[in-house]
C-alpha cells in the first residue's frame, strides 16, 4: 500500500499521543487510589457506591440513635434502682412497724423516715434530664410530673420513639403514670402510712387500725415494687436488644466499607503493572517514530 | 531530419521540466493541509508519416491533474462529521459526568445528612442546638441543590455561546465555497484545465465545514459543489449561498436556536434533529437529549421532596404550639412558581400547584386558550387534555393547572415545573422554634418528626418507585451509561475517520521518497534530453560542414 508522508508522520504521532493519555489515565488512578474515577468508569458501579454510601449514612444516624436511646434508657434504669430501694425500704419500715412491742414513739421516728422516703420518691417522679425534661412527663417534657401537693399526674400517656434500626422503632421513655400511678398513686399510699404511722395505737381499736393501715400499705408497696421491677426488665430487655442491634450494625457498616472499596479501591499491583507496561509501550512509540521518519531517499542524493 | 531530432529532444527537455516543476511543488506542499499530490498527464505525440511510416514526434504533456478520489473525500467528511458531534456531545458530557460523579459532593449526602438531623432531633425533639443543627444542614442541602444546578444553567449558557461561532464558520465557509465554486467554474470555461489547486482549496473548506456540521457535497457538470449541511439543508448552490443565524426560542427567550436565511432573505427556524452532525450538531443533541432531561430531573428531586416534606410538615405543631408552616420554598426572586413564559395579551398567568409528588414527571407543559376553554399539551409525548371551561382547573401529573380568568384564544403559556426549581429551593423556616415536629402541641412529642425522617426511604419520585436517592442514582447511572456511550462511540468514530483519512492519503498524500525518486528520474530525463540536443546539434554541425566542403 502506497503511504504518503504525513500519515507516516500522523499515525506516529498518535500512537504516542494514545500511549500518553493512558500514563495520564493511570497516573491519576494511582494517585487517587480510585479505579472508579467518574460514573462513565463504571456506571453501574457509581450508582451502587451512591446507593450504599446513602445506606452507610443511615446505618451510621441509626448508631447514633441507638446510642441515644441507651443513655436515655440507662437513665431511666438508675433513677428506677433508686425507686426499687426506696419502696424496699419503705418495705422494711412497715414490718418494722408492725413489731407489736414498739411505742407511739418510735413508730413516729418510724413516720418520719417514711416521709422523708416519699419526698425523696417524688423527687425522682420529677426527675429532670440533662435538658431540663421532665422524664416521666410523656409528651409534656416542660410540664413537672407530680403536683407536689395533690400528687396529681400532670404528664401525658404517650411514650418516645426513636428508630433504631432500619425496621424497629423503639420506646425510649416511660410515663410517669405507669410507675408512680399504677391502680394507686403510690405517693398517697406512703402519706396514708405516716398518717396511719403518727396516730396512737395503745388501745385495742388503735392497734386494729394500725395492723389493717400497715397491711394496706405493705400491699401497695409490694405492687409498686413488683411493677417497677417489670418496667426495669422492659428497660433491660431493650437495652439487650440495642447491644445486639450495635453489633450488627457495627457488622453492617464493615460490609458496606468493604463494598465501597471493592466497588472504588484501585488494585495497586495490577495499576503499577500497567503503567509499567505502558511505559514500555510510549517508549517503543517514540523509538519508531525517530526511526521510521530519518529514513528518507534525500539523505542519500 | 536533424530538425526533428532537436524537437523531439526539446518536447522531451520540456516534458522533464514540467516534471521536475510538478515534483517541486508536491514536495513543497507534502503537508500542506488538503493538498493532493499532482501528476503530469503526458502522452507520445502524434507522430509524422514518412515513406517508411510512422516516425515519432517527441512527447505531448497534456495537462497537470491532481490525484482525487470523490469517493475517498466523501468517506472523509462523513467521518469528519461523526467524529466532530460525537468528540462534542462527549467533550460536554464529560463536563456532568465530573460533576454529578463524586459521591462527597452529590445532592444524595447532603440530603441525608439533613434527614439525619431529623433523626438526632427526634431523640430531644425540645433541644434548641439539635433544631439549629437542623437548619444548618437544610441550608447546606439547599446551597448544594443550588451550586449543581447553577453548573447545570452555566453549561445551558456554554451551549447558547458556542452555537454562534460555529454559525459564524458555517456561514464563512458557505461563502468562501460559493467564491470558489465561481473561480473553478470561470477556470474550467476559460481554459478547459482542472484548477487543481483551488479545488483542493474548496475540498478543504468542504472537510473544514465537515468538523461544524454533517455535509454532502454534489458536484455539478459546471464543477460547481452544491453544498448540503445537516439533514438536507442547502447551504451552497453553486454561486448561491444561504446563511444560518442563532434566534431566541420562542418558548424561552434565553435559549439561542438556530434559523436559516436563504440568499432571498427568508428566515427558517430549524430543529436540533434536522442539524446533526459535527460540533454543532454535537452540541445541540446534548443540550437537547441530555442537558435538558437533566435539569428537569434535578429539578423534580427537589420539588417533589420539597413538596413532600412541606405536606409532612404542615401536619405537624412546632414549639410553640402551632401548626407548621412551609419548610421549603421553591419559588423565584419573584415569589413566582413554576417558570412560565406567556405569548398574547392577558396580563394574568395561570396558578400551578402540587397535588401529588409522586405523579410528578420531568416534562414542560404548554397551555393554550381556546374559544371557550384552555388545552394542556405534554411537551414529552405532546398528549393533550382540553376543557371547555375557562375557570375549571385541570389534575394532570400531579398538578393542579388554573387558568387565569382572562385567557382566550391568543395565549399561550409556556409552563415549567421542574426546570429552575432546584436553582431556587430556599429553606423558608428562620425561627428553630417553627420546626414542627410533634402531632399533638405537646413540648416532647416527636411523631411528626419521625414521619419526616421516614421520607428519605419512602419511595415518592416516578409514581411511588423511587426514593431521592434513587432518582438521584438513575441520574448518575444515567449520565455515567451516556458518558461511557459517547466515549466508545467517539473512539470508533475516530478509528473510522482515520480509516478514510489514511485511505484518501494513501491515493492523494505525497510520499516525499516517492518524490525523491521522481525527482531523480526527471533529473536524468533532463540529462539525456539535453545530451539529445547536443548530438542534434553537433549532426547539425557535421551536415554543415560536408555541404560547406
Amino acid at each position: 500500500m502506497r503511504l504518503s508522508t504525513n500519515s507516516i508522520y500522523q499515525s506516529g504521532i498518535n500512537r504516542i499521543i494514545e500511549a500518553q493519555a493512558q500514563q495520564t489515565k493511570l497516573q491519576e488512578k494511582i494517585a487517587t487510589g480510585k479505579e472508579v474515577i467518574s460514573a462513565a468508569d463504571d456506571p453501574v458501579g457509581a450508582t451502587q457506591a451512591l446507593k450504599i454510601s446513602q445506606n452507610q449514612q443511615i446505618n451510621t444516624q441509626l448508631a447514633a440513635n441507638r446510642s441515644t436511646a441507651l443513655n436515655k434508657l440507662n437513665d431511666y434504669e438508675s433513677n428506677l434502682n433508686s425507686v426499687t430501694e426506696l419502696l424496699l425500704q419503705v418495705k422494711t419500715s412497715v414490718i418494722q412497724a408492725g413489731n407489736g412491742t414498739l411505742k407511739d414513739s418510735d413508730r413516729r421516728n418510724i413516720a418520719i423516715q417514711v416521709g422523708s422516703a416519699k419526698e425523696a420518691l417524688l423527687a425522682l417522679a420529677n426527675a429532670r434530664d440533662t435538658n431540663g425534661s421532665y422524664i416521666y412527663s410523656g409528651f409534656k417534657t416542660t410540664t413537672q410530673t407530680y403536683d407536689n401537693n395533690t400528687y396529681a399526674y400532670n404528664g401525658s400517656l404517650e411514650f418516645l420513639n426513636l428508630q433504631v434500626d432500619k425496621n424497629r422503632t423503639m420506646q425510649i421513655s416511660v410515663s410517669g403514670d405507669e410507675i408512680f400511678n399504677n391502680n394507686f398513686n403510690i405517693f398517697n399510699t406512703l402519706d396514708n402510712l405516716v398518717t396511719a404511722l403518727n396516730t396512737s395505737a395503745n388501745d385495742d381499736a388503735g392497734r386494729a387500725a394500725l395492723g389493717n393501715a400497715l397491711a394496706t400499705a405493705n400491699n401497695q408497696i409490694q405492687d409498686a415494687t413488683d411493677n417497677v421491677i417489670n418496667q426495669r426488665s422492659k428497660i433491660g430487655a431493650y437495652v439487650n436488644e440495642l447491644d445486639m442491634l450495635n453489633t450488627s450494625g457495627s457488622e453492617t457498616d464493615f460490609l458496606y466499607t468493604k463494598q465501597l472499596s471493592a466497588i472504588q479501591d484501585l488494585d495497586y499491583a495490577q495499576a503499577i503493572s500497567d503503567l509499567s507496561k505502558n511505559q514500555t509501550i510510549l517508549e517503543a512509540a517514540q523509538k519508531t517514530f525517530v526511526t521510521t521518519t530519518s529514513l528518507s531517499l534525500f539523505n542519500y542524493m | 531530419m536533424a530538425n526533428s531530432i532537436i524537437s523531439t529532444a526539446q518536447s522531451a527537455v520540456a516534458s522533464a521540466q514540467i516534471n521536475i516543476t510538478t515534483t517541486a511543488h508536491n514536495i513543497a506542499n507534502a503537508a500542506t493541509p488538503g493538498y493532493s499530490r499532482q501528476q503530469v498527464v503526458q502522452v507520445s505525440a502524434t507522430p509524422s508519416e514518412n515513406g517508411y511510416g510512422f516516425l515519432g514526434q517527441g512527447t505531448d504533456v497534456q495537462t497537470v491533474k491532481r490525484v482525487f478520489d470523490s469517493l475517498l473525500a466523501k468517506q472523509v467528511i462523513n467521518g469528519q462529521a461523526n467524529k466532530s458531534e460525537s468528540l462534542s456531545y462527549q467533550n460536554n458530557m464529560e463536563q456532568i459526568n465530573n460533576l454529578l460523579s463524586d459521591q462527597k459532593t452529590g445532592i444524595s449526602k447532603y440530603m441525608q445528612d439533613f434527614f439525619n438531623s431529623v433523626q438526632t432531633l427526634n431523640a430531644n425533639p425540645t433541644d434548641t442546638p439539635s433544631r439549629q443543627a437542623l437548619l444548618s444542614t437544610a441550608s447546606s442541602m439547599v446551597s448544594r441543590f443550588q451550586t449543581i444546578d447553577n453548573r447545570l444553567s452555566e453549561m445551558q449558557e456554554n451551549v447558547n455561546s458556542q452555537i454562534k461561532p460555529s454559525l459564524d464558520l458555517i456561514n464563512a465557509y458557505g461563502k468562501q465555497i460559493g467564491q470558489l465554486n465561481n473561480l473553478i467554474k470561470k477556470a474550467l470555461n476559460g481554459t478547459g484545465y482542472p484548477p487543481n489547486d483551488m479545488m483542493d482549496q474548496r475540498d478543504q473548506i468542504v472537510r473544514d465545514l465537515s468538523k461544524q456540521v454533517k455535509t454532502s457535497v454534489i458536484e455539478a457538470d459546471d464543477g460547481t459543489y452544491s453544498v448540503y449541511v445537516g439533514k438536507g439543508l442547502s447551504l451552497v448552490l453553486g454561486t448561491d449561498v444561504n446563511s444560518f443565524q442563532t434566534t431566541s426560542s420562542a418558548n424561552d427567550t434565553s435559549r439561542m436556536e438556530v434559523s436559516m436565511v436563504s440568499s432571498e432573505g427568508i428566515n427558517t427556524s430549524i430543529s436540533y434533529d434536522n442539524l446533526p452532525g459535527g460540533q454543532l450538531g454535537g452540541l445541540l443533541k446534548f443540550r437537547a437529549e441530555s442537558l435538558d432531561g437533566l435539569q428537569n430531573k434535578f429539578g423534580r428531586i427537589a420539588l417533589a421532596f420539597a413538596s413532600s416534606f412541606n405536606t409532612q410538615h404542615k401536619l405537624g405543631y412546632d414549639k410553640s404550639g402551632t401548626l407548621g408552616e412551609n419548610f421549603f420554598t421553591v419559588t423565584d426572586s419573584l415569589g413566582q412558581w413554576p417558570s412560565i413564559q406567556k405569548t398574547g395579551s392577558t396580563p394574568l398567568l395561570p396558578v400551578v400547584t402540587v397535588a401529588n409528588p409522586t405523579a410528578l414527571t420531568t416534562s414542560d407543559y404548554v397551555m393554550t386558550g381556546t374559544e371557550n376553554g384552555y388545552t394542556i399539551t405534554r411537551l414529552s409525548d405532546n398528549s393533550t387534555t382540553t376543557l371547555a371551561s375557562k375557570s375549571e382547573p385541570t389534575t394532570l401529573d400531579g398538578l393542579v393547572f388554573t387558568p387565569p380568568a382572562d385567557i382566550n384564544s391568543t395565549t399561550k403559556f409556556t409552563i415549567k415545573p421542574t426546570a429552575n426549581v432546584a436553582a431556587n429551593i430556599k429553606v423558608a423556616i428562620t425561627n428553630v422554634n417553627k420546626i414542627a415536629m410533634g402531632l399533638t402541641t405537646e413540648p416532647g412529642d416527636n411523631r411528626n418528626g419521625l414521619l419526616l425522617a421516614g421520607l428519605a426511604t419512602t419511595s415518592i419520585i416516578d409514581d411511588a418507585s423511587s426514593t431521592f436517592t434513587d432518582a438521584y442514582a438513575a441520574m448518575v447511572s444515567e449520565v455515567g451509561n451516556k458518558t461511557r456511550e459517547l466515549q466508545i462511540n467517539a473512539q470508533a468514530d475516530t478509528m473510522v475517520l482515520q480509516h478514510a483519512l489514511n485511505a484518501m492519503e494513501s491515493e492523494s498524500g505525497v510520499n516525499l521518497d516517492e518524490e525523491a525518486a521522481n525527482l531523480m528520474r526527471y533529473q536524468q530525463l533532463y540529462q539525456a534530453s539535453a545530451k539529445m540536443m547536443t548530438i542534434a546539434n553537433d549532426i547539425f554541425k557535421s551536415l554543415l560542414q560536408i555541404s560547406g566542403g
